[in-house]
C-alpha cells in the first residue's frame, strides 16, 4: 500500500495541471446544470452546458489515458519496467488516482446538481454506486484498457474513436438483422455495462498483471464485440413491431376512436394543395384508450382522396410512446380540392405494477430520485421533457404526468423508456406546469415478452402488448382548419 | 557457483526475421563480459530478450538461476539495466527521479547516490529533458548503481559520449565492479578493451566466441613470414589463419589459434625457405576487423 500510495502521489504530481483542469471543468459542469436560468436565456445555458459536458468527458478520458500510459505497458524501452514496480501496487494506483480525480469529482458535480435542483441525493446511496460505477463503465476502464493496450495517445485515441464508432455502426444496422425482443432500456444497459466491465477487467489483467499485450488486445477485441452484440440483441426496435402490424394488417377493433384536428399550412380553406411549398399538418390524437392502457404510436399514413382516386402516399414513422401523432402531408402541384384519409398503426400497453415518487418544486421540476426539465420547443409546438433518474438498474420510469398551471385535472402523461428519456409534450395542452408526477416500475424479471418475437431467457419485459391495432380516418376538405 | 547469466540456444525473431538463433551464453558471476558485434546484429535485442522485456522465441536463459521468463518486478531488485535507449521519466529532476525510485529498493544507498551526483557533476533540480545524452546516461547510472545491482546490463552505455564523460562513467563503474557483474554490449571495441574481462562476440545471430579477454588476445597474432624467394601461397591453407596475403617474398596472415610453437612449425611445414618469422600481438579492433572480413567474405 505504501508503494501504491508513493506511485499515485507521483501520478498526481505529474498530472498536476490536467487534474486541476479536469476538477475545474467537471465542478463548472454540475454547478451549471444545478442552476438553471430563467427560461430567457434557456438556448445558451443549454449550449454552455453541452460545451463543459464534451470538454468534460474529454478531459476524463485524456487524464485516465495518460495516467495508465505513464507507465506503458506494450513498450519495451520503458525504463519502469526494468524496476522493481510491484504490479498489484501499480494497479492500485492506477485505480486510486481514476476514483480520486474522476470518479468522486465527477459524482460530486452530479450531487451538486441534484442539491442544487433541491433533492436529496443522500437518500439513494444504492442508486448512487450504481450510477458511480456506470460512470467507471462507460468511461473510465474502457479508456484504461484502451491507454493500456497501445503505445502512446494518438493510438489510444484512435483506438477508443474506432470502438465508439464500431458501437455506432453496429447500432445502427444490426438490429436490422434480428427480430425485436421487446425488452426495456434498463436491462440491456445493465448487461451492456456487464459485458464492458468484464471485458475490460480481463483484457486489463492480461496486460498489467501477465504482461499479454497481444491477448489483452483480442479480449478488448472481444469486449467490444460482445457490447455490440449486447447492445443489438437487446435493443428495442419499435421498427419490427412495426413491421409485424403491417403484415399482420392489426385489428380494426376496439372502444378506441381516432380524432384528427387538420390545419393547413398557407392553403385556401376548402382546398388541399393548389399551390406547391405548403403543408398539411395532421394532429391525431387516439381517444377512449381504457385508463389501465397506454398507447404507442408506430406509424401513420395519409392519401389525398381527389376526383382522380387516391394521390400522394405520406408516411410518419415512430414508435413514440403516446397517444398522439403528428405528421406533415406535403402538398402536390394542381391536386385541388380534396379530403384527406388515413390509417394510424397503433399498439396499446399494459403497465405491470407501479410505483409513485411525486415531483418536488414546481419550478424545476425535480423528482425525488431523478430529476426533469422543460428544454425548447420543438418544432410543432410541444415542449421536450428530459428525465433522468438516478436509479437501481432494475426499476425503470413508466410514466410522466405533467399537470398544467391554471387548468385543473388537465394534464398529459407520456411512457418513458429510459432513465434519460425524454418525452414530447405537446403545445396545445400546455403552459405553466403546475406540478408533475413521474411513476416507476419494478421490472419483473421472471416474466417474458407477450410480444410473440422470441421466447428465451433474456427477454425481460414488464409490458403486456395486447397485439397491434389500425384505425383508419378521414377528413373532408370542407373540415380542414385554416 | 551459478553464473549471472546462462543462455542455451536463446532464440528471438521479429516476424519472419530471425535476430537470434540459438544464443549460448555463459556470464561468470563477477566478470565485466563484453557483449560486441556490429551494428544491428542484435545486441540490444539480446539484452531485452535476457530481461524478458521482449518474449523469446525458443531457448532459454538463466538470470542469477532464475529463469528469465518467470522474472518478477523483485527480480529487479538485482538487476539494473542502463541503456541509452530507455525511455527515462524526463518530466522529472533528477533529484525527482531517484526520490521517485528510492522506495523500490530495499538495497538503496542514498549516501552513494549523492556521492555518484557529486562526482558527475548532476545537478539534481534539473528536469531529465533538460539534460544532455551525457548526463542522462550519468544519471541512468547513478539510479542504477544505488542500489547496488548483482547484475548490471550496460546497453551502447558510452555510445557518442566525449572522452572525458567515458572516462568518468567507466571510472565510477570499476570503483564498484567488484560487487557485481556487468553485462556490456558494445560495438566500439576500443573502450572496453581496457577493463573487460570476459568477451562475446555476436554475428549471424550466433556468438562467434565467449572467452576470457586475456586468452582472446593471446590467441590472436599477426604473422609475418619472409622467405628467402618469392612464392605463391600454397592451396592447402590451414582454416585457423585467416586473411593470408603474399607480396613478393613476403607473406602475411593473422593467426587466429596462436601457439609460438605450433605456429613456427606449422609455417616451416608449409612454406619452404623461411627466412623470418614475425609474430605482433593484435588490438582488440584489429581483431574483430579481421573477424568481421573473414564472416563477410564467408558469406
Amino acid at each position: 500500500m505504501r508503494l501504491a500510495l508513493h506511485i499515485f502521489l507521483n501520478d498526481a504530481r505529474r498530472f498536476r495541471v490536467e487534474i486541476v483542469f479536469s476538477l475545474v471543468v467537471t465542478l463548472a459542469m454540475g454547478w451549471l446544470n444545478g442552476n438553471p436560468p430563467q427560461e430567457a436565456n434557456t438556448k445558451g445555458h443549454l449550449a454552455a452546458a453541452a460545451i463543459l459536458q464534451a470538454l468534460a468527458v474529454v478531459s476524463w478520458c485524456y487524464l485516465v489515458v495518460r495516467v495508465v500510459q505513464s507507465h506503458a505497458f506494450c513498450k519495451t524501452d520503458e525504463d519502469w519496467l526494468t524496476r522493481p514496480v510491484p504490479l498489484p501496487a501499480l494497479l492500485v494506483a492506477k485505480a486510486l488516482f481514476v476514483l480520486v480525480f474522476l470518479v468522486l469529482p465527477a459524482n460530486a458535480a452530479v450531487w451538486i446538481w441534484l442539491s442544487s435542483l433541491g433533492l436529496h441525493p443522500e437518500r439513494h446511496l444504492a442508486d448512487w454506486l450504481f450510477y458511480a460505477a456506470a460512470f467507471s463503465s462507460l468511461v473510465a476502464v474502457p479508456c484504461a484498457l484502451a491507454a493500456a493496450i497501445t503505445p502512446n495517445l494518438p493510438a489510444a485515441i484512435l483506438t477508443l474513436f474506432g470502438a465508439v464508432l464500431a458501437v455506432s455502426l453496429g447500432d445502427e444496422t444490426l438490429p436490422r438483422f434480428v427480430d425485436s425482443w421487446s425488452v426495456l432500456v434498463w436491462v440491456p444497459l445493465a448487461a451492456f455495462h456487464l459485458a464492458l466491465l468484464a471485458g475490460c477487467a480481463v483484457g486489463l489483467w492480461l496486460q498489467m498483471v501477465r504482461r499479454r499485450t497481444r491477448a489483452a488486445r483480442v479480449a478488448a477485441l472481444l469486449t467490444l464485440a460482445g457490447c455490440i452484440g449486447v447492445q443489438c440483441l437487446l435493443k428495442f426496435e419499435p421498427a419490427f413491431d412495426l413491421q409485424r402490424a403491417l403484415v399482420t394488417g392489426g385489428q380494426n377493433a376496439g372502444a378506441e376512436r381516432v380524432e384528427v384536428k387538420a390545419k393547413l399550412l398557407a392553403q385556401p380553406a376548402g382546398a388541399v394543395g393548389t399551390r406547391p411549398g405548403g403543408g398539411q399538418w395532421l394532429d391525431l390524437r387516439l381517444e377512449g384508450i381504457p385508463a389501465e392502457l397506454r398507447v404507442r404510436m408506430l406509424q401513420m399514413e395519409a392519401y389525398a382522396i381527389t376526383a382522380q382516386g387516391r394521390r400522394g402516399l405520406a408516411q410518419s414513422k415512430g414508435g413514440r410512446a403516446s397517444q398522439e401523432g403528428h405528421m406533415l402531408f406535403p402538398i402536390q402541384r394542381g391536386l385541388g380540392p380534396a379530403a384527406l384519409e388515413g390509417v394510424v398503426y397503433y399498439e396499446l400497453l399494459e403497465p405491470q405494477g407501479r410505483r409513485e415518487f411525486p415531483f418536488v418544486g414546481e419550478e424545476r421540476f425535480a423528482v425525488d430520485g431523478g430529476w426533469c426539465r422543460l428544454v425548447q420547443p420543438q418544432e410543432f409546438g410541444g415542449v421536450f421533457v428530459p428525465v433522468f433518474i438516478c436509479s437501481w438498474p432494475f426499476r425503470a420510469p413508466a410514466e410522466l404526468t405533467l399537470a398544467y398551471r391554471g387548468s385543473a385535472g388537465e394534464s398529459e402523461s407520456r411512457l418513458l423508456s429510459g432513465t434519460e428519456a425524454g418525452s414530447p409534450f405537446p403545445a396545445q395542452v400546455g403552459g405553466p406546469v403546475r406540478s408533475a408526477v413521474a411513476s416507476f416500475r419494478e421490472l419483473d424479471l421472471g416474466r417474458q415478452s407477450e410480444a410473440g418475437s422470441r421466447a428465451g431467457a433474456w427477454i425481460i419485459s414488464s409490458w403486456k402488448i395486447n397485439g397491434f391495432h389500425r384505425k383508419q380516418f378521414r377528413i373532408e376538405a370542407s373540415a380542414i382548419e385554416r | 557457483m551459478i553464473p549471472a547469466i546462462q543462455s542455451e540456444k536463446l532464440a528471438q525473431r521479429f516476424g519472419a526475421h530471425p535476430v537470434l538463433e540459438g544464443l549460448d551464453l555463459l556470464v561468470p558471476e563477477g566478470a565485466i563480459y563484453a557483449y560486441v558485434g556490429a551494428n544491428g546484429a542484435g545486441k540490444t535485442t539480446t539484452i531485452k530478450t535476457l530481461l524478458n522485456l521482449v518474449p523469446s522465441a525458443g531457448g532459454s536463459a538463466q538470470l542469477l538461476g532464475r529463469d528469465s521468463r518467470s522474472l518478477t518486478p523483485a527480480d529487479f531488485r538485482e538487476i539494473g539495466l542502463v541503456s541509452e535507449g530507455l525511455r527515462l521519466p524526463l518530466w522529472m529532476t533528477v533529484g525527482e527521479y531517484l526520490s521517485y525510485l528510492q522506495p523500490f529498493y530495499p538495497t538503496w544507498d542514498q549516501a552513494l547516490a549523492d556521492d555518484l551526483l557529486r562526482q558527475f557533476e548532476l545537478p539534481a533540480g534539473r528536469k531529465l529533458q533538460h539534460l544532455s545524452r551525457g548526463m542522462r546516461m550519468k544519471a541512468a547510472l547513478v539510479s542504477t548503481l544505488a542500489f547496488s545491482p548483482r547484475l548490471l546490463f550496460l546497453d551502447e552505455p558510452f555510445s557518442g559520449l566525449d572522452a572525458l564523460v567515458r572516462d568518468e562513467l567507466i571510472q565510477a563503474l570499476l570503483a564498484r565492479a567488484e560487487r557485481m557483474t556487468v553485462f556490456l554490449s558494445s560495438h566500439d571495441l576500443s573502450e572496453i578493451e581496457s577493463f573487460s574481462t570476459h568477451i562475446g562476440y555476436l554475428e549471424g545471430g550466433f556468438v562467434r566466441f565467449s572467452e576470457e579477454m586475456a586468452a582472446l588476445v593471446n590467441r590472436f597474432r599477426e604473422v609475418e613470414v619472409t622467405l628467402s624467394a618469392p612464392a605463391e601461397l600454397p592451396a592447402a591453407w590451414p582454416a585457423e589463419w585467416l586473411q593470408p596475403e603474399s607480396s613478393g617474398c613476403l607473406i602475411r596472415f593473422v593467426d587466429s589459434r596462436h601457439d609460438p610453437a605450433q605456429t613456427a612449425a606449422g609455417i616451416r611445414q608449409l612454406l619452404s625457405g623461411v627466412a623470418s618469422i614475425e609474430c605482433r600481438p593484435m588490438s582488440l579492433r584489429d581483431i574483430f576487423v579481421v573477424l568481421a572480413r573473414n564472416a563477410k567474405k564467408a558469406a
